[in-house]
């Protein structure tokens, strides 16, 4: 699944291991979502939406 | 370069080999050295003091090697890491050592020239009983621990792995029985497929994981 988490990661400059500690995964596992190998959960995915106050369809796209 | 961009920053590849490599072989000869003296030693039944000393500066030197490389080790940035996951690497580095600890007593165990692992020979039931007691008890209830401490990414990869390593078990196992019983191969050997189920499902784990 696509995603804007590099995007928005990079807006509040962030590494890879800075928003993996914001979400308590490791690196590894935000590389993968990122990449898009890993579809987050619905609690990791809601989490995302809180830490960046924007709704999932705003960071997830479900379509391409 | 933004922190953003740490993570395709310098990698430092040919440093980490040249440093992997050559501490690898130096502690892999020490561990050698340390092997066949703590043999000779239990073979001789007595261990002098010079032998002691021998020993001692042996585990330092491959800890003091360890060790060096460990500082040595070339990284671009300090990387935070979530509670979870470090708990889970620790976890996993624990359960590592407690498998080196086993391999050892069994390479110990067996005899000169003699793959302790895969033999089915009889074995010193105070030495199986230990064995048994990590393996049954202490290893399962880390395993549980470090299954809770895993973030989600980790659990779909090692479920994924399970799978995977399901499989070679479903094939390898009634292939090598029907094969066996055909006369074309040797008895089928439960800790040689238990050996090859483990390094699939370990290989494939550490592929999707860092792939």
């Amino acid at each position: 699944m696509k995603n804007r988490l590099k995007v928005l990661r990079a807006e509040r400059n962030w590494s890879q291991a800075e928003l993996a500690v914001h979400l308590d995964v490791s690196r590894q596992a935000v590389n993968a979502i990122e990449t898009g190998k890993h579809d987050p959960s619905l609690p990791l995915a809601f989490k995302l939406s809180r830490l960046f106050h924007l709704t999932i369809e705003e960071i997830f796209d479900d379509e391409s | 370069m933004t922190k953003a961009d740490l993570e395709n920053g310098p990698t430092y590849g040919v440093r980490k080999a040249i440093i992997a490599i050559i501490a690898g072989i130096m502690i892999l000869f020490l561990l050698g050295v340390l092997f066949g003296l703590t043999k000779a030693m239990l073979d001789n039944g007595a261990m002098s003091g010079i032998d002691f000393g021998i020993l001692i500066s042996t585990i330092l030197a491959i800890v003091f090697i360890a060790f060096g490389a460990w500082k040595l080790w070339p990284i671009a940035a300090p990387e935070p890491i979530a509670p979870s996951a470090k708990k889970s690497r620790n976890l996993m580095i624990f359960v590592t050592g407690i498998g080196f600890v086993m391999g050892m007593a069994f390479a110990l165990s067996g005899e000169p020239g003699d793959i302790a692992l895969f033999s089915n020979g009889p074995i010193n039931p105070t030495l199986a009983a230990s064995i048994l007691f990590g393996w049954l008890i202490i290893v399962p209830l880390v395993s549980w621990v470090w299954w809770k401490s895993v973030d989600e990414h980790e659990a779909a990869i090692y479920l994924q792995s399970s799978a995977v390593a399901a499989h070679v078990y479903f094939f390898l196992a009634p292939s090598w029985w029907l094969a066996s019983r055909a006369g074309w191969v040797p008895a089928q050997d439960p800790m040689i497929v238990c050996s090859i189920v483990i390094a699939v499902w370990s290989a494939f784990w550490l592929y999707r994981k860092y792939a």
